[in-house]
């Protein structure tokens, strides 16, 4: 640094000593500030983060930490860790689980923690039983409830192999389809299909024997899962 | 095409997909961005110059992927691709550290006094707001001083946030231009301006510099 330079810094710390700033705004988000720091701000709002800036100690300590000069590598055992961290946290409880076996004309329950709709009816899986209703038809019908949610799952045999998966939610107060929701199916942690309904009504079509997850999200949230093994 | 001009839409794919749990996009994440994580939290604590062990930073390091993740990825879900994923984390990892540093000295009222516990950290450690700005060996007395400070005060908040950032805080040119949106040659010429414009009001104040 320049013998110029190294007295403009001794007068400005002095500077700063003396003047007292007052804090007109608030501490710009995250965010916010990572976007004026890759220089994704511009104008008026530039300038007014720089005002603040000059009156933050807070902000100017994070910018001064901003560019790193050294990067190091993690070691083995901590990403380790932190696979098992993940692991735990996105276990959340399923809503229900269904275990389904196709049959040759149709398909029967072998494991539901959802009721079953039979006609008119709304049936626990174990009145089912006792009805000695063991294949069913094309079409099975699961129904429970999350919260405000309606989670209706419809189930039909298509071909030999394969199966048609249908879903409905709606919210049970107002009878619509809430806004934000999103509906993704997955078959051993990889994606297949995600949509965000517009219509009550989700198709996943021809599933073949597998295990199954379901999630449902709101807002980016995961509102709830559901299982269903298909044999 | 420099760091700062990923695409955050990209980055905002992968969040939404990691916040899905897919494993897959996690294996990504840590690929990206484990090694950014680690290598902050030693680097905070040395600019600070706070020593630190290994078995707190790795502590650390779990703690800030639990906050990124924990209570369903809320954390996580607040990026909204504004500016790059590395850009936010960055700012997240910072902060979190000086929360942590912040929080470690609360019941401990010695200003010098080691705290066992905390490798050596002292309260003043962790007030201080930047990392040590040395004392010259330049010596001006307070009149000279305060006539001096004119000459700052006299500066626009342009030109003054110029001074806080680069020369009383050491912050690079490069990460100023990007900030500015301004060249590389146009920010060594408002470097220069500056200094000029502060050189004459020194003199103007009787305080000699060598030409």
């Amino acid at each position: 640094m320049e013998e110029i330079e190294k007295i403009i810094k001794m007068v400005y710390g002095f500077f700063k000593k003396k003047e007292s700033f007052s804090f007109k705004f608030r501490c710009p988000d995250e965010e916010t500030l990572g976007a004026f720091l890759e220089g994704r701000i511009s104008g008026f709002k530039s300038k007014r983060i720089q005002r603040h800036i000059l009156n933050c100690k807070r902000c100017i300590q994070v910018i001064s930490l901003f560019d790193l000069k050294e990067t190091r590598n993690v070691p083995a055992y901590l990403i380790e860790r932190i696979y098992q961290i993940i692991e735990e946290k996105k276990t959340l409880p399923y809503i229900f689980e269904i275990v389904i076996r196709l049959k040759e004309k149709g398909l029967s329950i072998i494991r539901s923690g959802a009721d079953v709709i039979l006609g008119n009816e709304v049936l626990p899986l174990a009145v089912l039983r006792s009805k000695n209703i063991e294949e069913l038809n094309q079409e099975l019908s699961f129904v429970k409830e999350l919260d405000n949610l309606r989670v209706e799952i419809n189930l039909k045999k298509k071909e030999e192999e394969k199966l048609d998966l249908t879903v409905h939610l709606l919210d049970k107060k107002t009878l619509e389809i809430p806004k934000g929701l999103s509906v993704s199916l997955f078959k051993a942690d990889k994606e297949l299909e995600s949509y965000y309904p517009v219509k009550s009504r989700l198709i996943f079509e021809g599933l073949s024997p597998g295990e199954y997850e379901l999630r449902i999200e709101k807002d980016l949230k995961e509102l709830g899962k559901i299982k269903l093994e298909v044999i | 095409m420099n760091e700062f001009r990923t695409v955050p839409k990209e980055d905002k794919r992968l969040i939404q997909r990691c916040i899905k749990a897919d494993k897959q996009a996690w294996d990504e994440f840590i690929k990206r961005y484990s090694n950014l994580i680690y290598s902050y939290i030693w680097s905070v604590f040395k600019e600070k110059g706070i020593p630190v062990s290994s078995s707190l930073v790795d502590d650390l390091f779990q703690d800030i992927f639990l906050h990124l993740i924990e209570d369903n990825f809320k954390r996580l879900s607040q990026y909204k691709g504004n500016c790059s994923f590395s850009g936010w984390l960055k700012v997240v990892v910072i902060n979190f550290i000086l929360d942590f540093l912040r929080k470690r000295q609360i019941p401990h009222v010695s200003l010098e006094e080691n705290i066992n516990d905390t490798e050596g950290l002292t309260l003043e450690d962790t007030l201080k707001d930047d990392k040590q700005v040395p004392q010259d060996e330049i010596f001006l007395d307070n009149e000279m001083m305060e006539s001096l400070s004119d000459c700052i005060k006299k500066l626009n908040s342009e030109e003054r946030f110029f001074v806080e950032m680069h020369i009383y805080r050491g912050i690079s040119l490069e990460r100023l231009k990007t900030i500015l949106r301004i060249s590389r040659s146009a920010i060594d010429m408002r470097k220069q301006r500056i200094i000029q414009r502060l050189k004459n009001c020194f003199r103007s104040k009787g305080f000699l510099l060598e030409t």
